[in-house]
């Protein structure tokens, strides 16, 4: 208990004292790996040490101390990541102007809501946590992983993964600023021109910035004379740093025509990497997304729950991927996100994909859309211990989500699962723990537009 | 006998001075108030607790000209002073707000629709005022504000607080992201200028976001106050520059928000930051960590999830005084004859209880649990209602939280903190003469406040009884009878009636909107001593919104809160206007 305790006390200091997050080390034995990258191996060992993977193979050794997970019968795979989620967070849209660069989501993570508890028992390890779709440039999103019961919002955050920033296409931001507050932009054509002129007044700031800072630490060395710096503005210079190739774009999308608007804006200022989310109309123009190197972001099955996204088709992931499209499939929602590899398995009955192109949907690809991919979203050495083992193949509807682990540690165990696993409740009102969710209720479409309906309410209509 | 017939004369005189003042007196509006015959006061044959675990007994204490002068056992009483016989009293140092809002009126600007700031977008949706660019007093930035100049010495909360024992306060108005900057008051003066001990005390920063317009969400605010900071350290840069060798310089443009930033980065202010849940306190931490602030938590309610950032980063930190509800049930039974889901269902219910109670015994051992780690903490009071305080403290002590440790939280804590250790917090010669006399000891049962000094002023209570509605028994605070109410909902200020019906414990009612919507009824309505309490559900576009209401009702009005989730507290205030049928 005392040696428990003190670990416990390490963990802590760790986790404070140096902005880590805890690791473990562990043996999963002789279990079915589907590595995503190099096949699938039968009864084979994989080795974990420090949160990370340290050896792949058959009859490892167990180190001294390390605990064994017997896998036998089991198939064990990469985390899934769900490149579009709002789980984790107190706030996912700020929908008072159409242009809200400058926020972050990261700034708002909540690591006690339960939904990141209830993503891994669904296997996923790592969500992109995004700001919702009310703006055309929306907030900036943040990777988290799940690491479920640290206290400290920062410990969720995935260090070192890529920035990244929402944008929104169509109706989402025409209804809450054109109807909704009588501005800029009422149409397609107002979204359009909105993005141009933040990417130039961007493009302006960034200038007058560099040309200070030249004149600041170039030759002219005369120390008196002072020149008042240009006026500091949060937003124009995260602006700019999506134009310096330092933030991506994942942009909620549907409609073909507005897709290719957004690659010929994005060519204009020469932003080169985007990924479109949902793009559910991504089909009709896959081979122009493939040339321009955009990645889609897609539901396996679900379309029609708003005009502009009345055309679809269960095949839009396969013919994606076929065009040479980097196809992830996404949950946008609370629920959903528990059961993304059977999502990813119907891309086996629409398509024919292999399984192994099945689940990359679910595990490689969201990782190369995020920019991590060098560290997670498949099982090989040196990669980062994010491990889901499941009692059948994945794909299989009888499949049930064992354990997942991330950064070598348990975070889940199917056979350790109290009925009530929040870490904050409320003194005042007993609420069941089934009750508690942000956004839980919802409407997975809906969750983009969190926050909105609440000023709806306050309205008054 | 002379002088004894003379005391005799002046204690009358006194009292009735005293009666005249009472709360809710009936001239109490109208009364001159005298001046006190003499500025010197003994306290004779007193207990008193010098500091926190020090204490003198028997001692005697003099006050003069609002300063403490003597204290001790063998300390002659002057000619002139007022004796006041204490014997077998305890004197403690007077009570210390590490941060609240006492004496600031609560803002009723928006509830007229004369000001601009609450009809600029009301009902009607006007187009005056673009959401994304708001002008500050909507958007709730207003660092430059000074809360001096919202002082009321008439506002009854300074009695209120008062007469539980406190004699300073640490105040900062009432707004949103950035109300303003802070003041330490007195709890007594005639002026506000009277009661000022220090102003420019501090900024005062929350993550309320504004209403419909921009920084609406938490988000919005971390990244306006890092835009702000940084934009007043470079206004600072220029103004320093321009002060120093004008002749060819640009001017620097006069911005008063970013002016006021300027002492908090010269590092001679803190922030204060409202920062109730944990997850608020750990944003403010990585704003301090992002610009380098002095930072002082404020309002903390399960400080335990903390403990490692607050000592990683040496913050300062002020506990909430407020302590949430006991609604627990009590030990839940699992009937074992249940079956199937039933029995689930029982026993996740049992466990839900459990976990409830387990939750309310960490916001009531937060103030045991950071004096276990050794962190100094104050206490604020920004949520606490007065008529919870002293079972609050019995809470905290209770779930472990030494006298001592408490005596501290209340004292000498926020004298350090607040940079007023000099001149408050102990009793000790040369103090201003602030203190609190109680007929027993702080946490003993039905201990009560008989004296509180003020600057040197005294103030007397008398012991009473403390009434509570019980029932059927004919004093009880009767809540039946028709009522028109009006809750200041910034944007959406709402009338309407209100109407209770039934006998105490037995209520019902039904509660209307001038704005229409119909009557809804209105459920758990529950009277405990004068607060009436209940809750309503409307229906907002297919969603549920459920909203409660908590209010004091004192004679035919009453005053207090309507709680609509998580779009917040409002308040709410109500008239009597007719009798039950």
């Amino acid at each position: 208990m005392k040696k428990y305790i003190s670990f416990l006390i390490y963990i802590c200091l760790i986790g404070s004292m140096l902005a880590q997050v805890p690791t473990g080390d562990l043996l999963i034995k002789n279990g079915t790996v589907l590595t995503i990258t190099q096949g699938d191996l039968q009864n084979t060992d994989v080795l974990i040490r420090d949160g990370k993977i340290a050896q792949i193979g058959k009859n490892l050794k167990t180190p001294e101390g390390v605990r064994e997970v017997d896998a036998t019968g089991m198939y064990v795979m990469p985390g899934i990541i769900d490149a579009h989620s709002h789980i984790g967070i107190s706030a996912t849209n700020e929908s008072t102007s159409p242009v809200t660069a400058e926020v972050w989501v990261g700034d708002a993570l909540d690591p006690y809501d339960i939904a990141i508890y209830r993503a891994l028992a669904g296997g996923v390890t790592t969500s992109h946590v995004m700001h919702g779709s009310a703006n055309a440039i929306g907030g900036q999103c943040e990777t988290i992983k799940h690491r479920w019961g640290l206290m400290d919002p920062g410990q969720m955050r995935m260090e070192g993964a890529p920035r990244t920033i929402k944008f929104a296409l169509g109706e989402n931001p025409m209804r809450v600023h054109g109807i909704g507050n009588g501005v800029q932009p009422r149409t397609r054509m107002g979204v359009e021109a909105l993005f141009r002129r933040a990417f130039a007044e961007a493009k302006a700031y960034d200038e007058a910035w560099q040309k200070y800072r030249t004149s600041q630490s170039g030759g002219s060395k005369t120390k008196a004379e002072f020149t008042p710096a240009p006026a500091y503005n949060i937003r124009l210079e995260t602006l700019a740093g999506i134009l310096r190739g330092k933030i991506l774009i994942h942009c909620h999308s549907y409609r073909a025509d507005e897709i290719l608007m957004l690659m010929d804006v994005c060519k204009d200022f020469g932003v080169q990497k985007i990924c479109f989310q949902h793009v559910n109309e991504g089909f009709k123009v896959a081979p122009e997304l493939a040339a321009f190197g955009a990645t889609a972001s897609v539901f396996s099955d679900w379309w029609a729950y708003k005009f502009e996204v009345y055309y679809s088709t269960a095949y839009n992931a396969t013919i994606l991927a076929k065009n040479g499209v980097v196809t992830s499939i996404n949950s946008d929602s609370p629920e959903l996100n528990r059961h993304l590899y059977h999502e990813a398995a119907k891309t086996r009955r629409y398509g024919q994909l292999s399984e192994n192109e099945a689940l990359a949907m679910i595990t490689l690809n969201p990782a190369i859309q995020l920019g991590i991919d060098k560290r997670v979203g498949s099982l090989e050495k040196g990669k980062e211990a994010d491990i889901a083992i499941f009692s059948a193949h994945p794909l299989s509807i009888y499949a049930v989500p064992q354990m997942t682990i991330v950064d070598g540690i348990v975070r889940f165990d199917v056979k350790k699962d109290p009925s009530d696993m929040r870490v904050d409740i409320n003194p005042e009102e007993a609420i069941p723990a089934f009750q508690e969710s942000i956004g839980g209720s919802r409407q997975s479409h809906e969750a983009c537009m969190e926050g909105v309906l609440e000023q709806l309410f306050l309205l008054g209509n | 006998m002379l002088t004894k017939s003379l005391s005799r004369i002046l204690l009358v005189a006194t009292l009735v001075s005293l009666w005249l003042s009472m709360p809710g007196g009936i001239f109490a509006q109208n009364a001159a108030e005298l001046a006190p015959v003499t500025r010197v006061l003994a306290f004779t044959q007193v207990n008193v607790i010098t500091a926190p675990g020090q204490m003198i007994e028997k001692a005697t204490v003099i006050v003069r000209d609002g300063l403490i002068t003597n204290v001790g056992k063998d300390v002659p009483i002057p000619a002139d002073a007022r004796v006041i016989e204490a014997d077998s009293l305890f004197m403690y140092a007077g009570f210390i707000e590490a941060l609240s809002h006492t004496g600031v009126p609560k803002e009723k600007e928006e509830q007229n629709g004369s000001n601009a700031q609450g009809n600029a977008r009301g009902p009607q949706r006007g187009p005056s005022i673009n959401p994304a660019n708001p002008p500050n007093e909507r958007a709730g930035i207003q660092p430059d504000r000074a809360v001096k100049d919202m002082l009321d010495p008439e506002d009854k909360s300074i009695e209120e607080m008062r007469q539980l024992g406190f004699t300073a306060a640490h105040i900062v108005p009432q707004g949103r992201m950035l109300p303003g900057s802070g003041a330490i008051i007195l709890l007594g003066g005639e002026a506000a200028n009277d009661m000022l001990l220090k102003d420019q005390s501090a900024q005062y920063a929350q993550f309320a976001g504004a209403n419909r317009v921009y920084p609406a969400t938490v988000i919005a605010i971390m990244a306006k106050f890092r835009e702000l900071y940084r934009q007043a350290e470079l206004a600072r840069q220029h103004e320093a520059a321009y002060a120093a060798r004008p002749a060819g310089m640009q001017r620097p443009n006069y911005d008063p928000v970013l002016r006021a930033f300027f002492p908090v980065i010269n590092k001679q202010q803190a922030i204060f930051f409202h920062t109730e849940s944990s997850l608020d306190a750990y944003r403010a931490i990585t704003l301090q960590k992002d610009l380098g602030f002095p930072l002082v938590l404020v309002e903390l309610k399960t400080a335990q999830d903390l403990l490692p950032a607050i000592q990683k980063h040496a913050l300062s930190v002020c506990l909430t005084l407020d302590l949430p509800k006991d609604n627990s049930k009590k030990e839940i039974v699992v009937d074992e004859k249940l079956e199937g889901t039933a029995l689930i269902l029982a026993k996740e219910n049992a466990e839900m209880y459990k976990r409830q109670a387990e939750a309310l015994k960490k916001h009531e051992g937060q103030a045991a649990a950071v004096a276990a780690a050794g962190i100094p903490f104050s206490f604020s009071t920004l949520d606490m209602k007065s008529r919870d305080f002293s079972a609050n403290l019995q809470r905290m002590h209770k779930a472990g939280l030494s006298e001592k440790d408490l005596l501290a939280a209340l004292t000498t804590n926020p004298a350090k903190l607040l940079g007023v250790d000099a001149m408050l917090g102990t009793i000790e010669k040369g103090k201003i003469a602030n203190m609190v006399v109680m007929n027993k000891k702080l946490l003993e049962e039905k201990a009560q406040v008989r004296y509180v000094v003020v600057d040197g002023k005294l103030y007397e209570y008398d012991i009473k009884e403390r009434k509570k509605g019980s029932g059927g028994s004919g004093e009880a605070v009767k809540a039946a009878g028709t009522w028109s109410y009006f809750a200041n909902i910034p944007g959406r200020e709402t009338e309407g009636t209100l109407i209770i019906t039934g006998e105490p414990g037995n209520y019902s009612g039904t509660i209307s909107s001038t704005q229409g919507g119909g009557s809804l009824d209105i459920e758990n309505v529950v009277m405990d001593g004068n607060v009436l309490s209940f809750s309503y559900s409307i229906d907002g576009g297919g969603q549920t919104f459920n909203i409660t209401v908590e209010v004091e009702i004192e004679g035919d009005s009453f005053e207090g809160e309507l709680t609509a989730g998580q779009f917040g507290s409002f308040p709410m205030e109500g008239e009597r206007t007719g009798k039950p049928d």
